[in-house]
């Protein structure tokens, strides 16, 4: 702690002249109960003009900016506009997969150097595999801010109609984390449930494009970044299965609705937490959204689902979940660097930090988060934490983006009814024509 | 000041306006079309390397049938057609009547566009929670996925109780600045009211008809806002239209030198409907000075 506040008076030093400072911060949710990613900013310029005052330093911090709950795509449109135009942001929040793309075109500043001076105060205590995610070409330009999980949330209560005993059901995230529940097995419980009138449906998985449809790849043992070429890789053979699972799930299986793509986000946890549906492929920030936004308690939500990994296909694959960890970046525009810095680093704080896990069902970043009271008393947050061994981080790479946008529209081809190798030639002619030489088509 | 100084004192603003916010950009555009200009704003120059990458990319002649029959269709049935239609039929009723539907119709162009598409996506949300499907349920019937089975419908739909409002009010104007002796007399020498229109009203409105068709087709070109909010050029490209596809490459996938380069293309499908009405139109006679002079 001495070392934070020396680094805070020789900070206020450097800016003894300047009387208020305005931080500017863009943040974004896009989920409502995210809010915490501005407030703790604010929290601890708060802490920072108390450490000022009582240390007689007669500079104050403002945090002004925004917390964006529109869109992820408008949120980044804006930001990278933001950038273009140096605009005033000195805070920048966003989805770690973002930083290939910003570092790349030199819109970041490097932050080793400053990691290095907190090591000892904050940083040591960073859950180490969060690293890797906030890395581009082994140097760190991001702090992570949180973490999370997918779970795979399956309605107990149906379950129970079917005839599962309360043991089978407790049972069933080991069996599914060990790989002894495959895909497969899940695919046949949902028929079940649909043709016995249970549910309406059997899977609903998110409605737009996103990076959730990843873990299905990985179910299926479709690896889709090779680390060492830096290149996409798109296994045609490998490829074939994943959209054949999307083929048949809304044309042959029926367990999905055709219009699954493109139903509203408020629909579709309508008819998640009414008990239409089977199962969910959701986020652990989902619990806190049902919370707030639809009416549900945690005892209704804790009686109605089961939290598991993704299971595994019979064919390859493992059980999977998916982590995106939000990180904080600082523009390499700011004039600020090392008081925004400073301010994340406050923000890191493990009481500030579990304020927002436990407000959006997010997951904690530090291990000192993990022995709050408030951890031990939260359900998503043990259970999220339970699957996260095994969990993976999309590439940080510059054109993920436009990857995901291609594999996402064979996926929309696949559930609307083309035919698996209609949409691998589709998508392959496509990745080639889009990402050139980034791209490593494997043919079998 | 004498003639000429008088024009450039006039011309000046708007000839400085149109340079800055119209040719200098389209000049830009062009120019960028041959880089690969991405997300780090570098003007990389590749040739014809983009319009090479448009030859290949088999989106591309789904895109662009899409783009003729949401544009014509559209056009025919509203922007024109309708518009035409309620210009006519209100005319020929009490005019409180004929201004109560007009009115009716210029609703939805009151209302914010993100507004109106929400509302759309509200009334067909596919699941029991929209509207209709709402009212469907109390009936006992299921739910239906308008947007997935017809989205091209759809959109033709939203935008054209929009657009129609435009045509309808330059049509009406120009309904209404007919003398009306020229009715009169067709009424005395028996003619119906079919009669009339043909013979009277269209010939009358030729300039305004032209006028809204070439706009509207160019309008409806380059527009896409209501289809990015209601479809967002889905289900699988289904309602993906050329300015979209444009915007998607440019706004979503960063790639603002592919972008550019299928906008100069759009602009060249631009010009070349704009001669073809023109040409159709018979635009050089309707420019002619009348042969009677009117004082």
């Amino acid at each position: 702690m001495r070392k934070v506040l020396l680094a805070i008076l020789l900070v206020a030093s450097l800016l003894i002249f300047a009387g208020e400072i305005t931080i500017t911060a863009w943040t974004v949710g896009p989920d409502n109960p995210s809010f915490y990613r501005f407030d703790n900013l604010k929290a601890a310029a708060e802490r920072l003009n108390k450490m000022f005052e009582d240390a007689g330093v007669d500079i104050r911090i403002k945090v002004e900016g925004f917390f964006d709950t529109t869109d992820w795509s408008e949120f980044k449109q804006r930001v990278l506009f933001g950038f273009q135009s140096k605009q005033k942001f000195d805070i920048l929040c966003s989805g770690h997969d973002d930083l290939g793309a910003w570092a790349r075109a030199g819109y970041l500043a490097q932050l080793d150097d400053l990691v290095k001076r907190y090591w000892d105060e904050t940083y040591y205590d960073i859950i180490p595999s969060l690293w890797d995610s906030v890395k581009y070409k082994g140097k760190i330009y991001a702090i992570p801010q949180d973490t999370e999980a997918r779970p795979f949330y399956i309605n107990k209560i149906v379950l129970k109609k079917l005839g599962w005993s309360d043991e089978e059901i407790e049972a069933l995230p080991e069996k599914i984390a060990k790989g002894e529940f495959t895909l497969e097995d899940f695919v046949s419980i949902a028929e079940e449930a649909v043709k016995k009138g249970y549910v309406s449906w059997g899977l609903y998985h998110r409605p737009k494009k996103g990076i959730d449809y990843f873990q299905i790849f990985t179910s299926f043992g479709a690896d889709f970044y090779d680390e060492d070429s830096a290149k996409f890789v798109f296994n045609k053979e490998k490829m074939y299965k994943v959209y054949d699972f999307f083929y048949k799930i809304t044309n042959v299986w029926k367990i999905t609705p055709k219009s699954m793509i493109g139903t509203p986000w408020g629909s579709v946890h309508k008819d998640v937490t009414s008990g239409k549906v089977l199962a969910w492929m959701g986020g652990t920030w989902n619990w806190a959204e049902w919370k707030r936004d639809y009416g549900k308690t945690e005892e209704e939500l804790e009686k109605m689902f089961l939290v598991a990994p993704f299971p595994k296909s019979r064919y390859g694959g493992r059980p999977n979940t998916l982590s995106h960890p939000v990180v904080y970046m600082i523009p390499a525009h700011s004039k600020y660097k090392e008081l925004a810095f400073l301010l994340i680093t406050l923000a890191t704080a493990p009481e500030l930090n579990m304020k927002h896990d436990v407000q959006s069902g997010h997951l904690p970043i530090r291990w000192q988060e993990t022995v709050l009271p408030e951890y031990k008393k939260d359900f998503i947050m043990m259970e999220g934490t339970k699957i996260l061994p095994y969990s993976g981080f999309i590439p940080n790479d510059a054109d993920f983006d436009l990857f995901n946008t291609i594999i996402f529209e064979g996926i929309q081809w696949a559930e609307s009814g083309k035919t698996p190798d209609k949409v691998i030639e589709l998508v392959s002619s496509r990745l080639k024509n889009q990402l050139k030489d980034k791209v490593i088509i494997v043919e079998k | 000041m004498k003639g000429k100084g008088k024009v450039w004192i006039f011309l000046t603003p708007m000839v400085v306006l149109v340079v800055i916010f119209f040719a200098i950009p389209v000049v830009l555009t062009a120019i960028l079309s041959f880089t690969n200009m991405d997300y780090t704003f570098r003007w990389d120059f590749i040739g014809l390397g983009n319009f090479k990458d448009i030859a290949i990319d088999f989106v591309i002649p789904k895109v662009l049938l899409n783009t003729l029959i949401y544009t014509f269709t559209t056009l025919a049935l509203f922007n024109v057609g309708c518009a035409l239609l309620i210009s006519l039929l209100t005319t020929s009723m009490p005019d409180r009547w004929g201004s109560f539907f007009r009115t009716l119709w210029m609703l939805p162009r009151l209302t914010p566009s993100v507004v109106y598409g929400i509302l759309w996506l509200w009334i067909f949300d596919p699941t029991e929670h929209g509207l209709v499907n709402f009212i469907r349920a109390q009936m006992g019937m299921p739910p239906q996925d308008w947007l997935h089975q017809a989205p091209m419908v759809m959109i033709i739909v939203a935008n054209g109780f929009i657009g129609a409002s435009m045509g309808m009010l330059i049509f009406t104007a120009a309904i209404k600045a007919i003398p009306t002796d020229y009715y009169r007399a067709a009424l005395i020498d028996g003619a119906s009211w079919w009669m009339i229109t043909r013979k009277i009203t269209l010939p009358l409105i030729k300039w305004q008809l032209l006028f809204v068709t070439a706009y509207q087709t160019l309008s409806l070109l380059t527009s896409f806002e209501y289809i990015l909010i209601i479809t967002n050029g889905g289900p699988t490209f289904r309602t993906e239209v050329w300015a979209l596809y444009t915007y998607h490459m440019a706004f979503s996938n960063y790639r603002f030198g592919y972008g550019a380069a299928l906008s100069v293309i759009l602009v060249i499908i631009g010009i070349v409907f704009a001669w073809l009405y023109l040409k159709m139109f018979k635009f050089e006679d309707l420019m002619q000075k009348p042969k009677v002079e009117v004082d």
